[in-house]
């Protein structure tokens, strides 16, 4: 009996000291001193955890400067549309999200119209799957690709607002963590591409590219890291990226005069078979081909 | 008796919530939008960034690395009207860790909206954005201050 009596003074007291908390809440400002309504008028959702100190690329850029550098159309090299229900986990998805905007940005900068509108409709899919379809519910993102297909400029530009949007969407439901891993996938098949053509042409303006690209790599493991839910999966993954890392700095004569400077002509033809392989096993694992 | 510990507990622990209110001034609205997107021109959109503050009893740094790549210029549009007390913003062609690195940008958060375009001779692969955050000038222990710097960047080859 007494501890029923202690139990429910204690319970009373507890909702006295709540009322006399809001009664004592500084009102001299409600809406500035109010977190919850400050939060809805910026957007701006707070997290439990810090964001990661660095900028994710854009995954377009990278795709551009690829194809200045002289990487041309591979018919089948990307990853296969149809594939887009294959994906089963969120992680799956939103590495395969990448993969497909990856291979999208390439089938636009090849004028490839038809393939274009194919791998849209396949991130627009996993972008559903994934909570990220305000991507494409805020304006008529789709539609104006489509109807501008046949003009580069538009198209291109059209792109850069996806990615834009794509990023803000992110930024502003604190969702760092989730572009990371749509970047690593992205990242894994602008390269799976780009190491492709480069060992069958010998471009060495597109090996000095790729050998930049390995300056991305130490944040993009960092990145994966950064998952709140990290589960085997996506350590295993992280693992793979961090061997191509390894093994490319482990390379000798490569490492140039400051951390993120390279000299890609310290790579043999046997070192670009070599960083090729790893990264096509880790794409055919991610994309499941 | 555990059940009296229990709820003097829970008291305690009302009580803590009651006493800190958040006051959040970070500023991500279309108006602010819209002037970065303006001052982006003629640069494609790059990267973007809310870097987010809380301010506390000690000063804090925050340094945010920005990769660059070859052959493309850079635009970078800073808004800090989201911030309630000024943050210092220096920009650094290599990170804090490296002694030899040289300031390539001097700011402070007053101007409250800028843009930067890094020269090409001071930027190789990477930039280094520090933010300088003072002690909160908030003396009020129960408010928590917090804010955040807008960075969006754009890229022209």
């Amino acid at each position: 009996m007494n501890k029923k009596v202690s139990s429910v003074l204690a319970i009373a007291v507890c909702v006295f000291a709540i009322s006399c908390g809001d009664s004592k809440a500084p009102d001299a400002n409600p809406v500035e001193d109010n977190e919850e309504a400050v939060v809805h008028e910026v957007e701006v959702i707070e997290g439990d955890f810090d964001e990661p100190e660095f900028i994710i690329p854009s995954a377009l850029q990278i795709s551009a400067m690829f194809k200045n550098s002289g990487l041309s159309y591979i018919d089948g090299i990307t990853n296969n549309p149809e594939k887009v229900s294959d994906y089963n986990s969120k992680f799956e998805k939103l590495l395969n999200f990448g993969v497909y905007s990856g291979d999208l940005f390439y089938c636009i900068l090849n004028d490839q119209s038809q393939m274009s509108i194919k791998y849209l409709k396949a991130v627009r899919q996993l972008a559903d799957e994934t909570r990220m379809s305000g991507i494409f519910n805020t304006g008529p993102l789709f539609e104006r690709f489509e109807t501008n297909i046949g003009n580069k400029d538009s198209v291109f530009n059209i792109m850069l607002e996806f990615q834009e949007k794509t990023d803000m969407l992110i930024a502003e439901n604190n969702e760092e963590h989730t572009a990371m891993v749509i970047f690593a996938g992205a990242w894994i098949e602008g390269m799976y591409i780009g190491l492709d053509a480069a060992n069958n042409s010998g471009n060495d303006n597109l090996k000095a590219r790729l050998a930049e690209q390995m300056g991305i790599v130490e944040n993009l493991i960092k990145g994966l890291q950064f998952q709140p839910n990290r589960s085997d999966e996506t350590a295993a993954i992280e693992g793979k990226y961090q061997a191509i890392l390894d093994y490319f700095l482990s390379i000798k004569g490569v490492k140039g005069a400051d951390k993120y400077s390279y000299d890609e002509t310290a790579l043999a033809d046997a070192d670009w078979k070599k960083l090729y392989e790893m990264v096509r096993d880790l794409r055919s694992e991610i994309t499941k081909s | 008796m555990r059940n009296l510990f229990l709820a003097l507990a829970l008291l305690c622990t009302a009580l803590s919530i009651q006493a800190q209110t958040v006051r959040n001034s970070c500023k991500w609205d279309e108006e602010v939008k819209k002037k970065c997107k303006r001052d982006l021109k003629p640069f494609h959109y790059y990267a973007f960034k809310i870097t987010k503050i809380t301010f506390n009893s000690k000063s804090q740094f925050k340094e945010v690395e920005v990769p660059l790549f070859h052959d493309a210029n850079y635009r970078f549009v800073f808004n800090t009207e989201g911030l309630h007390q000024d943050v210092k913003i220096e920009i650094y062609d290599k990170p804090a860790s490296n002694s030899s690195r040289r300031k390539v940008y001097d700011g402070t958060s007053h101007e409250r909206h800028f843009v930067y375009d890094p020269p090409k001779n001071a930027t190789h692969n990477r930039i280094y954005i520090d933010y300088i955050i003072p002690a909160s000038n908030n003396s009020d222990a129960n408010v928590i201050d917090k804010g955040c710097v807008i960075f969006y960047s754009g890229f022209k080859n």
